[in-house]
């Protein structure tokens, strides 16, 4: 294996200078006003966006086309690092009106948070199974912090000691997954591996034993039945702003490396599989879909939510085509929008006592118009309701379904259960406008709050009435998974 | 020589050990170090996968990338274990237990 | 393409404007609408007036300036189409198209919410939510704009789901009474039922024609070249089956949206919302929307799957009738009339009677609206929705009185009113159908025809009981009044409509001459033609499609006047009975029936008969006639008045039970199933972490044993 350096940089760029970003953090906290809570977080947390947002921009300079030993920057790793950065970016966001909750670390979130994004960013161009294990553990490992980050409120410390455990295992399985891959192929290269696989006529047991235990590790991450089942007490119990980062950059952490493997590694050979990912999208689609229904926890609730639309990526999954990876990365960035603007307003309403229970949005609409018309979109987004940018992914999603004819079951039984998944969020609307508030406090929208729910709401209805450039984008980095 | 099948079996019997452990301890650290007992049982079937893989026919050595990648695995489970600890120390300070059953506050 | 009113950059703004301006109106009110004086129902009610003033103009540059009956305008013509989407698999570009129907649509819906918008400044007076009400309406206004001017199937779906979510806020407006949230619920539920069969059909439409544009879909179809379906999920099956499918698909929509049987349970309930909701929403514009789609679609429908419409509109007409007789509730009355009326249109469209059907569309909507008014009129006026209640407001109130008993004529058909040139050309369409197919097709004719003696029935019932008589309950009597100005003046001008909006009052009018008429022609079936192009059998009873549709037009005339005859006589039985059962009860026959006076007149009781005949000039059996009259009064036809008021209730009963055991059991038992299966399922989440890892390791042993 050889490995070249200069080659290195123009592969990992993005993660190169992220790693110095996370360092400097590191460094301005030790300097600025040492001891101190205030004063180092908001220069580490103005230092982190700045960076974040310079790298996000830097990104869009960046070609696809780099290609080495441990990864590569094709526009599918191109379009998920841009991706990363811009949920690190409104993570971000949603931390600051948050950050005065926290009575220690405050300037260590940010931190933290670049190194996740840093993982992350590794995993898009995995083209090798030791990048995808060192920067699936770099993201878990963080993620775990940060999901105990409030050591002092029990919730927080049984989401983190759920997620170790559940988490720890499932990379147990992985690793021996790896292992029997690695045994039966000889190489932990992605082009090797599929070649191999596509050598032969059926699976040895031993390879199949692997990807399967592969698989089950990235279901966790993605939170696909029966992996899901940390899922919603995690996100209860973690700080908001991790519950933010968890449900859209841990989920497409798995979306990235299923793809990957799927459609890459696995190529033709997934349709055998075929069967049995429409069956787990299925079950997802329906454990999210009925889960979500007797929720009172609004975080709990985007738990359930999240899975139901981890059930129609794998709808995307099973499908096996160029244009249901097109619609996956559609889905993924419009889902970004609609659940990091519903987190924000999670943050907002819940105020200093951090109560998250629905009834804290009863009468929203009389209260704060704008968290209002901004949770509303985001759920009509998040429910598919035209022409919300939701609607659009789900409709990009099932047109790829429909063209598989062994699918169609699973098409009618997702339209089903987004009807059903229709009654939730119309119950929180319900409470939105047609409930009297039962907390009157003043809601604090700062004005970077104000900025970050403007631009997510505009998103949202700006990619369901001109998706073309999004959906561009999303094609040509689903089309180079399929060279 | 043994052949490679004995070294799976062993493998495969520490990772069911491991197994059994995470699914029947209740203790916090003894469930955390089951999990290593099955990220173990990983590196040994790593290691001899490496161990029994056919030489390239170039340079009639076999690459070392499975015993390679069991360094990151030690080192990956060593920070993850760091992490664990952190927080089952937390969990014994606020809610003085190591108990897993007892967490069980956020349900349903 | 030539005749165009302004210029192509004009008139594309102006169909912006359409649409732009309540959305506008709408943001504003619900951001900043306390901060405006008057809660900002001006600003609303200019940006209606403003809509209306555009569509107007339309109107008398089009209609009137033009009147030429292919007049159409698609924005797609002129390269002034907007790419939605874009790609190489996806091809998607938005625009507008107008048509003589569209620009009807418009002018009539924005007439129509002006009223409402005026009226609901008194009605809402005092309101808490006053500036929330107007914000919704506005946004209401928006949708269904938008919905007509767009020219593409999937955009109509779009404004469809908008209209949709207004319709939910409505009707959920006062939140903190019991009963609107439930019913909002329900409404919006019902409805994504059809919407999501709607897209399925949409879906399958699409890849058959490859298209979703309006013109361009009708052209495709017409020259056969259906797009290839290999590779495609329903690829083996059949053109035919398939066009037919999607086509009745399509019309699930419409089923949801317009309260046709068996979907039409959240139309009742819907009445929850403030009364002049119910006019815009569910009397005249949204509900008319389905009509209104399966209009635009039409030449898309195959001949079976207007049999299919014809059926569900037949069913809906009869049914929503009998639902009516029953209510005491003055705006549930209306509500199944309502429903009961857009099973007329569809039973119109599905027979071949595209015209009838839209033109009932018109002239409902504007006496509809109109009932609703005056329904709201009462019930600001005496704060109660029971009809029991009421009784001899026509002193209080006058204008009231006379506005809803103008609507009322016209919608039980009474010739001269507006509703009678449309459903008197529905009911001859249904004849002629069942002419022109045979014995077995005149079952549409017959519950079109019980339909309407019902009709004339339940809504004479709801005016004696509600108008005259003697108070219900006298101290509310007391306290009722006639409404302000603001909600009389839109009740006047809406009751001038429903004269008017026939274009004529002559009573034995050709129908071919009528205005709507001749600016609406009927299109031709593409479907039919595409099919012929792919060598599908589209023969009806052994003769080809074009012979069929040149025996249909002959029946048509021959049908005109035994339609005719027949209609009036249900609409006199209706009247008839009515007055048997709610007016000669009263205590004072002789003091009812000089209230009556005019009305008097017209009904035809037993006197009159006798009369009527001795002023004719059958002195000579005058004895005799009199005696055989009264006989035949008393045996006969209070036999058939007792035996039908029987019958009548007991299919209202029936009704009533399928529709609150089997329809609301169906959405029910879907509640409760999936609440039951949620509850169980929430079990499995223990909050114990070692049963989280059980489960999962049994996940992944089921894995491992589906993939050995």
């Amino acid at each position: 294996m050889n490995i070249d350096t200069s080659q290195l940089f123009a592969i990992f760029g993005v993660e190169s200078l992220l790693g110095l970003l996370g360092l400097v953090l590191i460094v301005t906290d030790l300097l600025v006003g040492k001891g101190r809570l205030t004063g180092p977080a908001t220069a580490v947390r103005t230092l982190a966006f700045g960076g974040l947002v310079a790298i996000f921009a830097w990104s869009f300079v960046l070609e696809p086309g780099a290609e080495g030993a441990l990864g590569t920057l094709d526009s599918f790793a191109l379009f998920f690092k841009r991706f990363f950065l811009a949920t690190a970016v409104a993570t971000l966001g949603v931390a600051a009106p948050y950050e005065d909750r926290l009575s220690a670390g405050r300037a260590e979130f940010p931190t933290l948070l670049v190194f996740t994004t840093l993982g992350m960013c590794l995993l898009s161009s995995a083209n090798d199974f030791v990048t995808l294990f060192v920067g699936l553990e770099l993201v878990t490992v963080v993620l775990f912090l940060m999901a105990a980050y409030r050591p002092q409120l029990p919730r927080s410390i049984e989401a983190g000691i759920k997620f170790v455990v559940i988490g720890a295992l499932s990379a147990a399985f992985m690793v021996y997954g790896i292992a029997f891959v690695y045994g039966t192929t000889g190489s932990f290269e992605f082009s090797q591996i599929s070649a191999v696989i596509n050598a032969q006529e059926s699976l040895p047991a031993g390879l199949k034993f692997g990807l399967l235990m592969v698989l089950v590790g990235l279901g966790f991450k993605l939170g696909a039945v029966p992996f899901h089942i940390w899922i919603p007490d995690v996100y209860q119990g973690a700080p908001t702003p991790t519950t933010a980062f968890l449900s859209v950059g841990s989920k497409a952490v798995g979306v990235v490396l299923l793809m990957r493997l799927v459609y890459t590694v696995m190529g033709p050979a997934a349709a055998q599989w075929t069967t049995v990912l429409a069956g787990l999208a299925a079950l997802t689609l329906l454990m999210g879909g009925l889960g979500a229904i007797p929720q009172t926890e609004l975080k709990r609730f985007l738990g359930y939510s999240g899975i139901s639309h981890a059930g129609f990526l794998l709808v995307a999954l099973a499908t096996h085509s160029e244009a249901s990876a097109g619609a996956i990365l559609f889905y993924v960035v419009t889902y970004l929008f609609a659940n990091m603007a519903a987190f924000l307003v999670i943050v907002i309403v819940s105020r200093t006592d951090d109560d998250n229970h629905m009834d804290r949005i009863n009468g929203l609409a009389n209260r704060s118009p704008f968290l209002a018309l901004v949770l509303t979109t985001s759920m009509l987004s998040l429910a598919g309701v035209p022409p919300f940018a939701g609607f659009f992914a789900k409709f990009m999603v099932l047109r790829a379904a429909v063209a598989e004819p062994a699918l169609v079951w699973l098409v009618a039984f997702s339209l089903l259960m987004a009807v059903t998944s229709l009654y939730y969020y119309l119950c929180i609307l319900k409470r939105i406008y047609m409930r009297d508030a039962v907390d009157t406090g003043f809601l604090e929208i700062s004005g970077g709050a104000r900025l970050l729910l403007l631009l997510c709401m505009l998103a949202v209805f700006a990619f369901g009435i001109y998706q073309q450039p999004l959906v561009q984008a999303a094609e040509a980095g689903a089309s180079s998974l399929f060279r | 020589m043994i052949p490679l099948e004995h070294w799976l079996y062993l493998s495969g019997m520490v990772f069911t050990l491991g197994l059994c452990g995470v699914l029947m301890r209740r203790n916090v650290i003894l469930v955390l170090m089951s999990i290593e007992i099955m990220l173990n049982a990983a590196n040994l079937a790593l290691v001899a996968f490496n161990k029994y893989l056919p030489p390239d026919p170039a340079t009639g050595a076999t690459a070392p990338d499975g015993q390679v990648f069991v360094f990151f695995t030690i080192a990956v489970a060593a920070a993850e274990v760091a992490v664990a600890l952190a927080i089952a120390m937390a969990l014994f300070r606020r809610l003085d237990t190591v108990n897993v059953d007892d967490v069980a506050n956020l349900r349903w | 393409m030539d005749m165009l009113p302004f210029d192509v950059n004009t008139l594309t703004a102006l169909c912006w404007a359409l649409f732009v301006i309540p959305f506008a109106c709408a943001f504003t009110l619900i951001n900043f609408g306390r901060k405006l004086p008057r809660g900002g129902d001006w600003l609303a009610t200019a940006g209606i007036a403003s809509c209306a003033v555009i569509a107007i103009t339309l109107f008398f540059k089009v209609i009137v300036g033009f009147g030429a009956p292919e007049w159409a305008w698609s924005s797609a013509a002129y390269g002034l189409s907007w790419d939605w989407i874009s790609l190489e698999s996806l091809q998607l570009p938005v625009g507008f198209y107008l048509d003589n129907l569209s620009v009807i649509m418009l002018t009539m819906v924005t007439i129509v919410a002006t009223c409402i918008f005026f009226f609901s400044q008194g009605y809402m007076h005092g309101d808490r939510d006053y500036p929330r009400f107007f914000a919704y309406l506005s946004y209401f206004c928006f949708a269904m704009l938008g919905l007509v001017v767009v020219d593409n199937l999937l955009f109509l779906f779009i404004f469809w789901e908008l209209v949709g979510v207004g319709s939910y806020l409505l009707i959920g407006f006062y939140y903190d009474q019991e009963e609107p949230p439930k019913a909002s619920l329900k409404a919006f539920m019902v409805n994504r039922v059809g919407d999501v069969l709607f897209l399925l059909g949409i879906i399958i439409a699409w890849q058959l024609v490859g298209t979703l544009n309006y013109t361009e879909m009708f052209a495709v179809l017409e020259s056969g070249a259906f797009a290839d379906r290999t590779g495609w999920a329903l690829a083996g099956w059949d053109t035919q089956t398939l066009l037919t499918l999607s086509g009745i698909l399509i019309f699930c929509g419409a089923i949801s949206k317009s309260a046709q049987v068996p979907l039409h349970t959240w139309l009742p309930d819907a009445m929850a919302g403030p009364t002049p909701v119910s006019a815009l929403i569910h009397a005249a514009t949204m509900v008319a929307a389905g009509v209104f789609m399966v209009g635009r679609m039409y030449p898309y429908f195959t001949p079976d799957a207007l049999l299919f419409i014809t059926g569900i509109g037949a069913l809906t007409a009869l049914i929503g009738a009998t639902m009516g007789l029953v209510m005491w509730d003055i705006k549930k009355v209306l509500a199944y009339s309502t429903m009961s009326q857009l099973g007329y249109m569809m039973l119109g469209l599905g027979v071949g009677g595209y015209v009838a059907g839209l033109f009932h569309l018109i002239t409902h909507a504007f006496f509809k609206a109109c009932l609703f008014l005056g329904s709201g009129s009462v019930i600001h006026s005496v704060h109660s929705q029971d009809m029991r209640d009421m009784g001899a407001l026509k002193n209080k109130m006058p204008w009231t009185y006379r506005t809803f008993l103008v609507a009322t004529l016209a919608l039980a058909g009474v010739p001269c009113f507006a509703g009678y040139y449309s459903k008197d050309q529905i009911v001859a369409n249904a004849l002629s159908w069942g002419l022109s197919h045979g014995v077995a097709y005149y079952v549409p004719f017959v519950f079109a025809v019980v339909g309407a003696f019902m009709t004339t029935f339940y809504m004479f019932r709801l005016v004696f009981l509600t108008f005259h008589g003697t108070p219900g309950d006298q101290h509310k009597y007391e306290h009722a009044h006639e409404s302000p100005a603001v909600m009389v003046l839109p009740l006047v001008v809406l009751a001038i409509f429903g004269i008017g909006a026939g274009g004529t009052i002559h009573p034995l009018a050709e129908h071919g001459n009528l205005w709507f008429n001749r600016l609406v022609p009927e299109p031709a079936s593409a479907a039919v033609a595409g099919l012929e192009h792919v060598g599908a059998d589209t023969s009806v009873h052994g003769e080809s499609y074009e012979t069929y549709l040149e025996h249909f037009e002959h029946n048509l005339h021959v049908a005109h006047y035994p339609a005719l005859i027949v209609s009036i006589l249900a609409i006199v039985l209706g009247i008839l009975l009515a007055r048997r059962m709610y007016l000669t009860k009263a205590t004072d026959p002789a003091a009812v029936a000089r209230k009556f006076g005019p009305l008097y007149g017209i009904v035809c009781n037993k006197y009159h008969f006798d009369d009527m005949y001795g002023r004719k000039g059958v002195v000579g059996g005058l004895m005799f006639m009199n005696r055989a009259f009264a006989w035949f009064d008393k045996n006969v036809v209070d036999g058939i008045v007792n035996f039908m008021g029987l019958a009548q209730r007991f299919i209202a009963f029936v009704t009533g039970l399928f529709d609150k055991y089997v329809i609301d059991g169906l959405v029910n038992f879907w509640r409760f199933f999936v609440r039951a299966l949620s509850s169980i399922l929430r079990l499995v989440q223990t909050g114990n972490v070692r049963d989280y890892l059980t489960w999962t390791l049994l996940g992944v042993l089921i894995l491992a044993i589906t993939l050995a």
